[in-house]
């Protein structure tokens, strides 16, 4: 592990994913490219931005001179945690911990109205340290980055509401009668990271030679039909939805042997598929029922509309 | 057309729309064959569903059927008028005490619940946009067709009131009907549906919910997660929403 620094402004924590010196951090600003790294040690690396996977937020650091055998590094999640699992969150302030949910959830992400699944975590933090935590398991294992937070006001805390004041003027001790004194734990922080399935898919791309992440796509937008399957909205120009003849408007009924409820079945069963393989598409045109064939494409970054 | 204009012209049809934007729809719709068509469809769906009125006995939950007895129990009840020498009102006293009787000598308990469930299909109705598979609507009440209510004789002003705790049964379908002065004797009554049961007896929310019907339930929760990190948090935000009918997903 190493904590980034930005001119001793502490941006987060970074997490060894390849022997070549390859670290992966959570959302951390990356204007300026090159941050330093401090690990536990005490040694400081110089360490590049290279790729930043704006779906998950996840963003990929060279260390320069890095020197393999250093130390061992993490791996991608083979399996999901089950509920009440213990978690670490490693914040700006050092780590905590947390507590697995569920990964009942789905997400769509708002850049790319990429559909993910999540896996819903909470915590103990003062909020203005969460951003760009990394998630990670007993086994050391990287869970995620810290996505996204929620605040549910209507779920109160197991132990009380963490706000009462002991206020002055009450019959108390002198040292707790000069200043008001919050007790109790402070309400738990409802937060989401993308699912493990995700994670790995992210870390093996950013293992590859070109460092870039892929995801199987027809590259287009699609909302709810009324009475079943899911319309297409917009299409990217170029992609394997143009390619295959795919219309706005057309409503996508089957994805090979599947059938379509809705743009969330839409979007499970393209998650599911492999880049570069064929599937058939019932569509419905209007009056006419259409099958077409379409080669599954890759989506880089996330699709420009 | 596109799916937002199409899921208006539903609603439209369904009479979920304000009067304002209804107007306007009926403007847009009255320049526009295609969509004047797939209204056109729309209303004939919802005509098929009150044709569907008739629901067999079995796939009525208990809720509904308590509903409706409530609706009944409150409602005032007919003032007949009195004819002279022809009030033999009297003799249906003894006939309704034995009647009675008999009743208490069959209370049994019923067998365990079961869901109850709903299946509707739209293809019953006839339309060219294409059909969907049977929607499936699960309630979650235990139905329970029989219902014990207490009675109590003497009527003065109705009124429907929760029993002690000790008398409500688990699922809430049991009911303590004040209709009467206090001070007289209880007698339970054994309560079993009739063989065929319309929908219109059963009360408004016995009509099925557009929304209920054109929406799976069986979905998770979305989460909208925004594109820009929160000021306090640094993170972004997440939002769930009920439905995910609405947002667009890409693939």
């Amino acid at each position: 592990m190493a904590t980034l620094v930005d001119h001793d402004r502490i941006l987060g924590a970074a997490a060894l994913i390849d022997d070549s010196g390859l670290f992966v951090a959570g959302q951390i600003p990356t204007n300026p490219g090159t941050v330093e790294g401090r690990l536990g040690n005490g040694q400081r690396l110089r360490m590049k931005v290279i790729r930043q996977d704006e779906d998950t937020g996840l963003v990929l650091l060279q260390a320069e001179h890095w020197v393999a055998g250093d130390a061992r590094p993490f791996s991608a999640p083979m399996e999901e945690e089950q509920p009440g699992g213990r978690l670490l969150a490693v914040l700006k302030t050092g780590p905590i911990r947390a507590e697995f949910v569920s990964s009942h959830h789905y997400g769509v992400l708002g850049r790319s109205h990429r559909l993910v699944p999540l896996s819903e975590f909470r915590f103990e933090a003062p909020a203005e340290t969460i951003g760009s935590a990394l998630i990670f398991c007993e086994n050391g294992e990287i869970i995620g980055a810290l996505s996204a937070t929620l605040r549910r006001r209507e779920i109160p805390p197991a132990y009380g509401d963490g706000l009462t004041q002991i206020r002055p003027g009450l019959n108390l001790p002198r040292n707790l009668d000069q200043h008001p004194l919050v007790i109790g734990p402070s309400e738990m922080t409802v937060a989401y990271t993308v699912g493990p399935e995700v994670v790995r898919q992210v870390i093996e791309g950013f293992r590859t030679p070109s460092h870039e992440v892929s995801y199987p796509s027809l590259g287009v937008l699609c909302v709810d039909n009324i009475g079943g399957g899911a319309v297409i909205e917009k299409i990217q120009r170029g992609s394997a939805a143009a390619k295959a003849g795919l219309k706005v408007g057309d409503v996508i009924q089957d994805i090979g042997e599947t059938y379509i409820r809705d743009q969330v079945a839409f979007a499970k069963v393209m998650f599911h598929q492999q880049i570069g393989s064929r599937v058939m598409i019932r569509i419905s045109r209007g009056r006419e029922v259409l099958l077409r064939e379409v080669t599954i494409g890759r989506s880089l970054g996330h699709d420009k509309e | 057309m596109n799916g937002k204009f199409e899921e208006k012209l539903a609603r439209l049809a369904f009479g979920d729309l304000t009067p304002e934007e209804a107007e306007r729809m009926e403007g847009k719709v009255q320049s526009n064959a295609k969509a004047a068509q797939a209204l056109t469809e729309f209303r004939q769906i919802r005509a098929g569903l009150r044709d569907l009125a008739e629901v067999p006995e079995h796939q009525l939950s208990n809720e509904r059927l308590r509903q409706a007895i409530l609706a009944r129990g409150l409602e005032p009840e007919p003032i007949k008028e009195r004819r002279a020498g022809r009030d033999f009102g009297w003799l249906w006293m003894p006939v309704a005490a034995a009647i009675l009787g008999v009743a208490i000598m069959n209370v049994k308990p019923r067998a365990a619940a079961h869901t109850a469930e709903i299946v509707m299909n739209p293809s019953l109705v006839k339309s060219s946009i294409p059909s969907a598979p049977p929607i499936n609507i699960t309630f979650k009440e235990e139905p329970r067709y029989a219902m014990n209510d207490t009675v109590k004789s003497a009527a003065t002003e109705p009124h429907i009131g929760p029993r002690s705790a000790s008398g409500v049964s688990r699922g809430g379908s049991r009911r303590h009907i004040d209709r009467f002065s206090p001070g007289t004797q209880d007698i339970n009554v054994n309560w079993n549906p009739p063989e065929k049961f319309k929908l219109e007896d059963v009360a408004e929310n016995a009509t099925p919910n557009k929304d209920t019907l054109l929406t799976d339930n069986t979905n998770p929760p979305i989460m909208l997660i925004g594109s820009t990190p929160d000021t306090e948090t640094g993170a972004p935000t997440a939002t769930e929403v009920g439905s995910a009918s609405h947002v667009v997903i890409g693939g």
